[in-house]
């Protein structure tokens, strides 16, 4: 008999295979397949880059803001951040969008890799999964299991995976995805200082806002419990 | 007006009315209400009012209150709330019902009045002398007392607003992250009052009011305040989103109270 092992939650983040295939961007965008993190970046990822950084002991404003109170998994006492042992698990939130990149800069780094925020096309498509879902599970949106009663983040392994190993892409909280929003067309464009994101959230209530296909926006300096993110590693 | 609000309380006097429409729905029965004298805030809260709030109070509120995706005139960075720039005179958007009750109790204190609702137990005290959502019979009776028959789609911001209105809207200078060419909300008090001094109360956005939904009964009632149960509460004037043929002083909508949506924004009310 095989034991499947549930994938480890360590201090850096464990990769799934997404393949090759048309991106939902339109046109002819394809990709040539990527590797996508199974969880949002949890708390203790979060925590690694900060130790290794030296931001745990001087937090940039342009990349996260931490609560004075515990609650999040990460709290600020005095100029230092500090780790709620117990909360090692959840997403980690208060990182703004440049934060995000950072983060994925440092691990690409840090691991030799080619790491970055992934496109919300790439994140659609991996989220839906070889059938084209909806939802990152199914074409039903199953409230219990993506959305339920909450007024804070859960641990990022309390739903199952897609057909990629993916985990937690519905619902829990919203992913920052690279793309810029953008007024208009050609010359005539603008773009604006907000960044896409993904998923849904437990702030949010209507199906709609949890599907694959549905892009939020917020300001790239956005700081709040329910905005995360996770990482792309594109193949070589 | 005072330093910390940007808007007036207009007075009404105790009166006798009927609520309700002969719509077809039974949720909506005309009948008689009694209601106090009361006041109702002019306008919307803006964005600048509520972020006074924020700034002053931040240790009272719930960040989640708020919603701070786009679009939204506030945005929560490292360093807490701030208003987008351009955004001061836009009503207040995204805040759920008692986003809306902690704006209240807030200027309560300012104005030094006993705050109406308990944030712990999420109980109002009508007994209290503070800030609060109008009653929806307090809002439409103030709707009535001040209508204008019919709508000017210049001058009220409903899904068929006309050119003038249209100009005014958000996403024209592209405040709050609304994009050009859709829906939006214009800023408070950029439209013509009515007749009693109210601005934009059809249109714009739905109002939260205090009263939990539940269909109406027949019987006469003085100071309805709604159900005593339920997550539901009542919104009325209806939005930059409905259709100017659905709006007016009796149509009402249900919303749940923690929704934060663009669509919602609220005024206060005062009993007197």
């Amino acid at each position: 008999m095989t034991v499947s092992t549930p994938p480890r939650l360590g201090d850096f983040p464990e990769f799934a295979e997404v393949p090759p295939g048309p991106l939902p961007s339109g046109g002819e965008a394809h990709t040539p397949g990527f590797r996508l993190a199974v969880f949002p970046i949890t708390v203790a990822q979060y925590r690694r880059y900060l130790l290794d950084t030296g931001l745990d002991r001087r937090p940039d404003n342009h990349l996260h803001g931490f609560s004075d109170t515990a609650g999040a998994g990460l709290h600020r006492t005095g100029a230092v951040v500090v780790v709620e042992p117990q909360l090692t698990t959840l997403p980690v939130t208060g990182v703004t969008w440049h934060g995000a990149v950072a983060y994925c800069a440092w691990l690409g780094a840090r691991t030799g890799v080619s790491c970055r925020l992934p496109t919300a096309a790439e994140w659609q498509y991996a989220a839906a999964g070889p059938h084209g879902w909806r939802w990152a599970l199914g074409d039903e949106f199953d409230r219990p299991t993506y959305a339920p009663p909450a007024s804070r983040p859960r641990p990022v392994d309390a739903s199952p995976a897609n057909a990629y190993g993916l985990r937690d892409m519905t619902g829990n909280v919203f992913e920052w995805c690279a793309d810029a929003l953008t007024v208009g067309d050609g010359p005539e464009s603008t773009t604006l200082a907000a960044r896409a994101i993904k998923g849904g959230a437990f702030t949010v209530r209507n199906p709609e806002s949890f599907e694959n296909s549905t892009t939020f926006t917020a300001d790239e300096l956005t700081s709040v419990s329910y905005i995360g993110f996770r990482s792309l590693i594109e193949v070589s | 007006m005072i330093d910390h609000r940007r808007f007036s309380m207009i007075e009404f006097t105790a009166r006798v009315l009927v609520v309700g429409a002969e719509d077809n729905s039974s949720k909506n029965i005309p009948h008689e209400v009694e209601l106090d004298a009361y006041a109702l805030a002019d306008r919307c809260v803006s964005a600048a009012d509520y972020y006074a709030f924020l700034r002053e109070a931040s240790a009272d509120v719930d960040p989640t209150m708020i919603d701070c995706i786009d679009p939204c005139f506030i945005v929560h960075h490292a360093d807490g709330f701030a208003l987008r720039p351009g955004c001061d005179d836009y009503p207040m958007i995204q805040i759920s019902f008692w986003g809306a009750a902690a704006y209240c109790n807030w200027l309560s204190r300012v104005e030094g009045f006993t705050p109406v609702y308990d944030m712990g137990s999420r109980e109002a005290d009508f007994d209290r002398d503070g800030y609060r959502l109008p009653t929806e019979a307090e809002w439409e009776a103030a709707c009535r007392a001040g209508r204008d028959d019919p709508l000017d789609p210049n001058a009220c911001n409903s899904a068929d607003a006309g050119p003038l209105c249209r100009k005014l809207r958000a996403g024209q200078t592209l405040a709050g992250n609304f994009l050009p060419d859709h829906p939006a909300p214009v800023p408070v008090a950029s439209l013509p009052a009515d007749a009693a001094g109210l601005y934009e109360m059809l249109g714009n956005l739905r109002e939260w009011c205090q009263d939990r939904f539940a269909p109406y009964g027949a019987g006469r009632q003085h100071n309805p305040a709604g159900a005593s149960r339920g997550a539901f509460r009542v919104v009325r004037g209806g939005s930059f989103i409905d259709a100017a043929d659905t709006l007016g002083a009796a149509h009402r909508l249900a919303a749940y109270e923690d929704t934060r949506c663009e669509v919602y924004g609220f005024r206060v009310a005062k009993s007197r």
